[in-house]
């Protein structure tokens, strides 16, 4: 690849916060197909939306110079050109190579700035094409595609080489050392408010004045340019709890989909660190306890497939983050047995504290086989959420 | 007099891949107006007769490329701005239907800065002719 192809590297981040809420709406979405396909419904009205998001995929990481992306982005294209053509040709397998080939897309472009791994790629690449070569409609447009991709495979190598992967902790503290700049700005500022009490106005002291309010104008161009650089959309968290809650139904045997809102807002990336990991307990607790078995649910006739709903909002400067589920609710009783087990009776007859129960350590209702969920999972949810 | 250019495309990606372009080498100076959707671009050119070029998105939400082009042809809106339209991987039927409905020109995506400039100085040429 020659160094014309990077003319836009520079925009490598901006490449991630456009792309990114992208591929984790493909995965998010096939991962729905692949739920409406077990219900015999050819989910016909997703593909049409899918192709446009993987075709801007595509576009985008080509534009970029990002080749390992851009083909896993056309060749899932590709799949969905074919289903809508042949909508006989789902099966789990290939549901199965949607999901994970989002999952793969997700990882690219995520992982965009740092070097990408075109062998992943043309791995899955080759999947498709044998997927795509095997039934009797690959149509040479189809293949004249996937002939292209596998072109470009070997050009992936260093597509972003004047970009810069920078430490977070490099960033904190830039941050910190921009505070301390602020305050010696102000305290120079008081001292000349000090001294211009003192002396007559001179044309030395009002360009001092001028000089010291420009500097000020700096600093906060400076720490507002920081915080946008640190800010990141949920999405690059909520982005794989789809993928994860699928997984994990499909171990429980329960079926169930995740229906997310509002993972564009932007986030402190800080914050989004801590968050992942007691959202996943919360997200869990929510299958394997919150969502009853598809027999629990018959009897209380409700659909068979429960449903979390994880929804992130802007409310008066605060990020609010709700994992609802429709499953049976916290059994009151049962929670407070424990609590009287355990001594914590007094604590427990408190109105205002019994809503805390649950995510208390130590409290945990998972039948001693179930490894993910459990005391752990509520004691780390909790803690991190404090 | 600096140039003035007008982008549509959704993508906010793209557009600052036409604004570092635009701010470089012969180009810099150059005033761009930006439209994410077809609805306000078409706004934009009504505003702004002295436009040297309109790059225009194929895909995008509320009026696409094609539809843009079309209205702009039925409603006379000064047909002396080329309109560039803008395709990734596009076929050359759809390269015809846009010509057809009043592209002056043709630009694929991936494309690189010097793709750009080369348009741009085509449209300059062309302008150069009509005045002269």
């Amino acid at each position: 690849m020659d160094a014309d192809d990077n003319a836009f590297s520079e925009l490598i981040e901006d490449y991630i916060v456009e792309c990114l809420p992208l591929a984790e709406q493909v995965g998010d979405t096939f991962v729905e197909l692949e739920r409406r396909w077990r219900d015999g419904d050819e989910g016909a009205d997703l593909l049409d939306p899918l192709r446009g998001r993987l075709h801007t995929l595509k576009g985008n990481s080509a534009m970029m110079g990002l080749a390992p992306a851009q083909a896993v982005a056309h060749a899932l294209e590709d799949v969905c050109a074919l289903l809508r053509s042949e909508p006989a040709r789902r099966s789990d397998e290939v549901a199965a190579l949607l999901v994970g080939g989002s999952g793969l897309l997700i990882d690219l472009v995520r992982s965009a700035a740092n070097g990408s791994k075109p062998e992943v790629a043309a791995a899955f690449v080759e999947q498709v094409r044998s997927l795509l070569d095997a039934g009797p409609a690959a149509s040479p447009r189809r293949r004249r595609g996937d002939r292209r991709v596998t072109d470009r495979r070997s050009d992936a190598a260093d597509s972003s080489t004047s970009v810069v992967r920078v430490d977070f902790r490099r960033l904190d503290a830039m941050l910190e050392v921009l505070g301390e700049g602020m305050i010696e700005q102000e305290a120079v500022a008081e001292l000349y408010r000090r001294l211009a009490r003192k002396v007559r106005a001179t044309d030395e002291l009002s360009d001092l004045d001028r000089g010291l309010l420009a500097l000020r104008k700096t600093l906060k161009r400076l720490e507002g340019i920081l915080m946008e650089t640190r800010l990141l959309p949920i999405s690059s968290v909520f982005g794989r709890f789809p993928r994860l809650v699928r997984d994990l139904a499909q171990t429980e045997k329960k079926p169930v989909r995740v229906v997310a809102a509002g993972e564009e807002i932007p986030l402190d990336k800080a914050i989004l660190d801590r968050i992942g990991e007691p959202l996943v307990h919360l997200l869990t607790n929510a299958v394997v306890h919150g969502i009853e078995s598809p027999k629990e649910r018959a009897l209380a006739q409700k659909p068979a497939e429960g449903t979390i709903d994880l929804r992130a909002t802007s409310e008066s400067g605060r990020v609010v983050i709700r994992i609802t589920d429709d499953g049976g609710g916290l059994d009151d009783a049962k929670i407070l047995a424990k609590a009287k087990a355990l001594g914590l009776e007094s604590r427990a007859a408190d109105p205002e504290e019994g809503g805390t129960w649950s995510p208390m350590p130590f409290t945990s209702w998972a039948e001693p086989s179930r490894s993910r969920a459990g005391r752990v999972g509520g004691r780390a949810s909790r803690s991190t959420c404090r | 007099m600096p140039n003035a250019f007008l982008v549509v495309d959704d993508s906010k990606l793209h557009q600052k891949m036409y604004k570092l372009v635009f701010s470089q080498g012969s180009l810099a100076g150059s005033t761009v107006y930006q439209a994410t959707n077809g609805r306000e671009g078409y706004a934009l050119l009504a505003a702004h007769p002295e436009l040297a070029l309109v790059f225009l998105d194929l895909n995008m939400p509320e009026m696409n490329g094609l539809e843009f082009l079309e209205r702009r042809g039925a409603e006379k809106l000064h047909p002396h701005v080329p309109i560039v339209l803008v395709t990734t991987e596009g076929t050359p039927e759809d390269e015809a239907r846009g010509r057809a409905a009043g592209a002056w020109d043709y630009l694929r995506k991936p494309f690189q800065p010097a793709d750009l400039e080369r348009v741009v100085a085509r449209a300059f040429e062309h302008a150069a002719k009509r005045s002269a």
